[in-house]
């Protein structure tokens, strides 16, 4: 008997961790109807359909096919959260007669993606593969249909979008809403005229007001990771040689983008803070951004078209617009931008360490506004609204026939501190001032790429350095100029930096002169002297900046900087500059080091409590998970800490505080102190 | 056959019964509701009704998040039950009467960040992001939740003076929400909206109190003042 009720025991366990193999109705469909929470299975068998209603839970796609008539293939409703768990070879497919999609998402609902297997995805008729169907005629927002949100954190995932539809996002007449790519492979294709992730088709024109071309969105598509490549149509995109190899990859998909809104779609967001991304689009639309808009006042509305789109991180770029209809009443669609036929270039900026190669085969800059007339007054020519390209950016910009970027930006902002001059930039106009542009060789700041401009290109705009003697050969890099910094750190503080390298008290760093390097201020959990993401101290929110010079440039800086008391700090290896936030150090001087100083750079916070200190502690959150006695921390500006009060080890209050610098509430024995702040409970 | 064997196989078919009873209902037996329940519940609210009474003023029932007309505009109540999370919890402001009382460093970091995400719990990044902004994107940020900018922004410990804009590195604030709208205060063209928020999603244990009041200014909501314990 005890054997039996150990078997029943162990096979009892087995169930409760093993997915549960979801049983198909047997008959013509094998629809398959999930709606309690839980973790499903489907398996190697064919479905004909599958509805996921109201659950949170796991479904695992192990082998699995599903292909659907007359709706979409699996369907994710009623506010589910759904992850899909990749296993195997999948294939999921809509209904190209009917409108659908392979994995439908409804508004209110979530699917992540994870795994590591491959799933193929297909949307029907106005679907995108993953996201929503749309509708075949232009009708208000509140009528239209909606998408949920979609995640992606790993696994391989090849979604082609169905007629008008896009890969990944919204079908055609549809909004995006949010995409998140944390990791994994995905190649996201578009139907004709939508987005290979973002939205469809969104609109050629319609009434202002009700869905004029503007009124559309991508919605939000934040990229931090994964391998992603997304085109306007299904196509090899990988010979970027010269702009005939670029226009010969046929894209019936022209007016649409790569990553963004479809043709007449705004884009709330593009985020990209990591991973590796290429993208392409035909004429007219943006590879990255907005897709074509329209030439007709009465069908644009200038108040609704916008495009957002952020680049930064260690994010490494690449857009591509060709130039396939070889008409130029169609040309146009900025690489990084807005497509033809829009009032705005947008806001673009590239920040951070990464690293962009942005080429355009059309007419238009590389980065910024299609220079088409607007469609409000068929008169202004349209410029980005703002443009930053910060200074640990790698850029190589190129375009056929216009500006490389688009210097007409109404802000444009590029700090070129790395270099220090702004001749570094090698900037052409007009293919007379590059007279042999195609042969210019060109190396990267970070010594680790060549780039060889492609046939035809008139402007080519990077930071990087020309070859000025011989155009044949490579730039011979100068001799790294580089040295070894000490990093020093207040007590229980440590210093991360953009990279998100941390250094503790007394860590070495070796640091390029003449490179300027963003860090932070943060505080370690005191228990293991340790600071992470996970749970180990906590980050401030002001950003610092470090530079390391020469001894002469440095007296010379010293000298200039004594003259302004008032902005900076000058002391024996380092000049602290109060008004840019930022130190200058001397990388020759004997104990070279990185100091930082309170007030500045961090607070220290004293906690007593009201009547006397003796017995009562105080502890906060990730930093001093031990409660201590008369309390004194360091802690970083803009952070917000969770500190308790305790009498005898009991918890007796709570309070959450914003750290900032000194208050003026610092006095201890009479003297006033600028480098403390007190925090007192009222207990 | 033996005996044994016969066992054995009675024991194995009552198993594959038993799985298969299981598998038909489609439910996991082992998985709790609760213990799935994660992101989507981020804003779910009770169902139930208690209706306040005040002079002057009219009042939702416990519970309700639907829009609001204040003043002839229409006041979504769940972004605002949002804010005073954010402001009372995410950045330590548990009382202000009106903007101007909010210290500076506060109010252009929440600005700021406001530029970039709509709602802090979806700021999810694995770390912080370096982001950058210009004085008048803070401005604008400030008067969208304010109402006004009358703040002496570029003396913010976020200012770059040497670049001329605003610098931050910001935090992974994403977290989730565990909420219930109490009541909303509605007077003239003023709202007040009081949530209480909890620790967990089965509202065990309470974080805090908040009262956010928002005003119409312009035919568009901001935050006038806030109490929060």
């Amino acid at each position: 008997m005890k054997k039996i009720i150990s078997v029943l025991l162990a096979v009892f366990l087995l169930v409760s961790v093993l997915p549960l193999a979801v049983s198909a109705e047997e008959g013509e469909f094998k629809t398959v109807l999930i709606n309690e929470n839980g973790d499903y299975l489907l398996n190697e068998n064919d479905y004909d359909a599958v509805d996921i209603d109201g659950v949170t839970g796991t479904v695992t796609l192990s082998n699995a096919g599903v292909y659907s008539q007359g709706r979409s293939a699996i369907k994710v409703m009623n506010n589910s959260d759904v992850t899909f768990v990749l296993d195997g070879y999948s294939t999921v497919m809509g209904d190209s007669s009917n409108f659908s999609c392979g994995i439908e998402v409804e508004l209110g609902s979530k699917v992540t993606f994870e795994g590591e297997g491959t799933l193929d995805v297909t949307g029907g008729k106005y679907g995108a593969a993953i996201g929503s169907y749309g509708t075949g005629i232009n009708i208000p927002e509140e009528q239209r249909v909606q998408v949920g949100e979609i995640t992606i954190n790993s696994g391989v995932i090849n979604a082609y979008g169905g007629y008008r539809g896009a890969g990944i996002g919204a079908g055609y007449h549809v909004s995006g809403n949010l995409i998140t790519i944390n990791g994994g492979t995905v190649r996201a294709y578009a139907g004709e005229q939508g987005a290979g992730i973002g939205s469809g088709y969104g609109t050629s024109g319609g009434a202002i007001g009700v869905a004029a071309v503007g009124e559309y969105t991508a919605g939000t598509i934040i990229i931090n990771g994964g391998d992603i490549y997304a085109a306007s149509s299904k196509k090899d995109f990988t010979d970027f040689s010269s702009f005939d190899a670029i226009n010969a990859n046929e894209v019936p998909g022209a007016w649409g983008v790569g990553i963004g809104g479809g043709y007449g779609a705004s884009v709330d967001l593009i985020e990209i803070n990591g991973g590796k991304v290429v993208a392409v689009s035909g004429a007219s639309g943006a590879a990255i951004g907005t897709g074509r808009g329209t030439s007709k006042a009465n069908q644009y509305n200038p108040d609704a078209y916008h495009c957002n789109i952020r680049i930064g991180g260690d994010a490494d770029v690449t857009a591509v617009t060709s130039d396939v209809t070889k008409d130029s009443d169609r040309l146009g669609g900025a690489a990084i931008g807005t497509g033809r036929g829009c009032h705005t270039g947008g806001n673009i900026e590239i920040t951070g360490n990464a690293k962009v190669t942005a080429i355009n085969a059309s007419l238009s800059p590389a980065i910024g506004a299609t220079k088409k007339v607007s469609p409000v007054d068929g008169v202004a020519i349209p410029v980005a609204e703002s443009i930053v390209i910060g200074d640990n950016v790698q850029l190589y910009a190129v375009s056929a026939a216009d500006y490389a970027v688009d210097k007409d930006a109404s802000a444009l902002s590029i700090n070129d501190n790395y270099f220090g001059s702004s001749d570094r930039w090698f900037f052409g106009e007009d293919a007379a001032a590059i007279a042999d542009v195609a042969n210019v060789k060109v190396e990267s700041t970070k010594g680790e790429q060549m780039y060889t401009a492609p046939t035809g290109a008139v402007s080519v705009w990077s930071r990087i350095k020309a070859a000025e003697e011989q155009h044949d050969e490579p730039v011979v890099p100068e001799k790294d100029d580089k040295g070894n910094l000490r990093i020093d750190v207040p007590l229980k503080m440590a210093v991360v930096f953009e990279d998100g390298t941390v250094y503790y008290g007394g860590e070495m760093k070796e640091v390029e002169v003449g490179k300027e390097y963003h860090f932070q201020m943060c505080a370690v959990n005191w228990d293991n002297g340790t600071f992470d993401d996970n749970g180990n101290g906590i980050r401030g929110t002001v950003v610092y900046t470090m530079e390391v010079v020469h001894r002469n440039e440095f007296k010379e800086l010293a000298a200039a900087a004594k003259e302004d008391p008032e902005r900076y700090t000058v002391k024996g290896i380092d000049i602290i500059d109060n008004v840019a936030k930022k130190i200058i150090i001397d990388i020759d001087a004997k104990d070279t080091h990185l100091e930082t100083d309170v007030n500045n750079f961090f607070m220290a916070y004293r906690f007593h409590f009201k009547g006397q200190d003796y017995n009562k502690q105080t502890g906060i959150a990730q930093v001093v998970n031990t409660p201590l006695e008369s309390l004194s921390v360091n802690l970083p500006l803009g952070s917000t800490i969770t500190c308790n009060a305790y009498h005898s080890y009991e918890k007796v209050d709570s309070a959450d505080v914003f750290i900032e610098n000194n208050s003026g509430e610092g006095v201890y024995d009479d003297v006033y102190l600028t480098s403390v702040n007190d925090y007192t409970w009222e207990r | 056959m033996k005996h044994s064997m016969v066992k054995a196989v009675s024991l194995f078919l009552a198993i594959i019964l038993t799985v298969a009873v299981f598998s038909a209902c489609g439910v996991d037996p082992n998985v709790k509701q609760e213990d799935k329940a994660t992101a989507d519940y981020k804003v779910k609210i009770d169902e139930e009704e208690e209706e306040t009474e005040r002079e002057g003023f009219y009042a939702y029932g416990k519970g309700k998040t639907d829009p609001v007309e204040v003043g002839g505009v229409e006041v979504n109540v769940k972004d605002f039950a949002v804010r005073s999370y954010e402001l009372a919890f995410m950045m330590a402001q548990k009382s202000f009467d009106s903007p101007k009382d909010l210290p500076l460093d506060a109010a252009v970091q929440y600005a700021f960040t406001h530029i970039f995400y709509n709602d802090f719990y979806h700021i999810t990044n694995k770390t912080v992001q370096y982001r950058s902004a210009s004085e008048q994107q803070i401005r604008d940020s400030l008067k969208e939740q304010f109402g006004t900018d009358d703040f002496d922004v570029t003396s913010s410990m976020l200012y770059n003076a040497g670049k001329k804009i605003f610098e931050m590195w910001v935090p992974s604030y994403g977290t989730n929400i565990y909420y219930i709208v109490d009541a909303v205060n509605v007077s003239g063209d003023k709202a007040e909206i009081v949530t209480t928020f909890y620790n967990e999603l089965a509202r065990n244990t309470l974080l805090g109190k908040a009262t956010i009041t928002v005003k119409i200014q312009d035919k568009k909501p901001v935050i006038e003042s806030l109490k929060a314990e």
